[in-house]
């Protein structure tokens, strides 16, 4: 129980620490997600770090969201994926559902 | 008042535009001062003349080398005018900065956007028509339309198309929506422009095929352009919509690139379909920027938005820290029953359209 109120307080705070790269951020709330019982000081050590300056060429204002390539989205939707997304849909789905 | 700073050419549209709602100047500095081609591209300075024109008492400085501009924001005026969009990007990556705007004009919206209407990374005609403008519905705004005059395929272009919101609101409404819609049908455009008409019907099939999966009604329509309204090159593309009953709707498109089939894209976008909604909940992330910018702007109540963890990415953090920057509001995200998701919280700033103070 403690280690979700921790979770979430985190994620706020990491997104709005400035000097902390995004991806960076991310990776670290993601691992937490992972491993319940990681060390907060940990994270403090690498707080303060070097910007990023590589020059980059990627246009960083586009409407169209990351896809991974399509052989790997094909292996990820088999048979049982598109049955477990099926209760996103209004369909002959295995719950039935009364909600709108 | 000074300048808030920012850095670098990420975001460079929504940083303006929101600066625009704020009321507040910024700098942007480094824009590119890495590259071998620094500064501006030619597309950010006709978004520039785009925002001066829509708005009244805008100012707008560009250093020398073209890697730092001064934009001191007037008040938006809207109006109608023709926008001429340069081939390096489409007419989406200008229509949708000017729908954070539109509805917080003095007067309504009516721009004539020309140029290439389609491409690979921006906002097509279809994702804006079925993507973008049923997100303002929710959030209040009505009688947005896009009519597509011409289509025109890249690279040469030749479109034509006219963007009319007629609805003028104070702010957006409170969004609080906290529950995961169900998707009732997909539906979907496949066009095409001075190639055969077989060619969509070969999208068509292709995304047919992986969507059967899915048991819910899939209707993709055939729209085929000839003649003078149908652009200077041949192009083809495939936009489809995932739609619940309750007017969410998630999106994916592409557009045929050298190379590449009908049968291709027909997969692809069927594909990218089924992960965009695997990782989304009420909102897909192309959407999701323009429904936290109105929920920021929105009243000063506390608005709710379910999200699905799988949404928060860098994009979304670089844009959480832009608003933070020029808003000073920050988004709290709790944990929701399910435990893919999060609900965003967000206070709204109180905006108020300029022009509808006295009421």
């Amino acid at each position: 129980l403690r280690g979700s109120a921790q979770r979430k307080w985190n994620l706020s705070k990491l997104i709005y620490t400035e000097g902390l790269e995004p991806g960076e951020a991310l990776r670290k709330w993601k691992q937490e997600e992972e491993e319940e019982e990681e060390n907060i000081e940990d994270d403090e050590d690498d707080f303060f770090q070097k910007k990023e300056t590589a020059a980059s060429n990627a246009d960083l204002d586009t409407f169209v969201p990351f896809f991974d390539d399509l052989q790997t989205l094909k292996e990820k939707f088999t048979t049982e994926a598109i049955e477990a997304l099926k209760s996103r849909f209004f369909a002959v789905s295995k719950k039935p559902s009364g909600e709108a | 008042m000074s300048a808030i700073p920012f850095q670098g050419h990420r975001n460079f549209r929504i940083r303006l535009v929101l600066a625009t709602l704020a009321g507040k100047p910024i700098k942007i500095t480094k824009i590119r001062s890495d590259d071998l081609n620094p500064g501006l591209r030619d597309h950010e300075v006709s978004f520039l003349r785009l925002l001066e024109a829509v708005t009244n008492g805008s100012i707008i400085k560009i250093s020398y080398t073209g890697t730092t501009i001064e934009y001191s924001p007037g008040i938006i005026i809207g109006g109608s005018l023709t926008h001429n969009c340069p081939p390096t990007k489409p007419v989406g990556y200008f229509i949708e900065p000017m729908l954070y705007l539109a509805p917080f004009s003095k007067t309504k919206f009516s721009i004539v956007f020309k140029g290439i209407t389609s491409s690979k990374e921006d906002a097509g005609l279809e994702a804006i028509k079925w993507g973008l403008l049923p997100v303002m519905e929710k959030f209040g705004v009505r009688e947005a339309a896009l009519h597509t005059l011409k289509r025109g395929a890249p690279p040469n272009g030749g479109g034509e198309v006219h963007l009319k919101v007629d609805h003028l609101i104070p702010q957006p409404l409170t969004m609080h929506a906290l529950e995961m819609p169900k998707i009732a049908a997909i539906r979907g455009v496949a066009y095409c422009t001075r190639v055969s008409p077989s060619i969509v019907n070969r999208m068509i099939d292709a995304a047919r095929g992986v969507l059967r999966g899915v048991g819910v009604e899939v209707n993709i329509t055939a729209d085929v352009w000839r003649g003078e309204n149908s652009g200077k090159s041949p192009g083809f593309g495939l936009t489809l919509v995932a739609e619940s009953k309750k007017g969410w709707r998630f999106i994916a498109e592409d557009i045929g690139g050298p190379g590449e089939v009908p049968e291709d894209i027909g997969v692809k976008v069927a594909y990218e379909l089924l992960e965009e909604i695997s990782k989304s909940a009420v909102v897909g992330r192309n959407q999701l920027q323009l429904a936290l910018c109105y929920m920021v702007i929105g009243k000063e109540d506390i608005g709710r938005l379910l999200l699905n963890k799988e949404q928060i990415d860098e994009n979304m953090i670089y844009l959480l820290r832009d608003i933070k920057k020029l808003f000073g509001t920050e988004v709290y995200f709790k944990d929701d029953d399910n435990e893919n998701c999060l609900v965003a919280t967000v206070k709204g700033v109180g905006f108020t359209n300029s022009s509808k103070k006295i009421a």
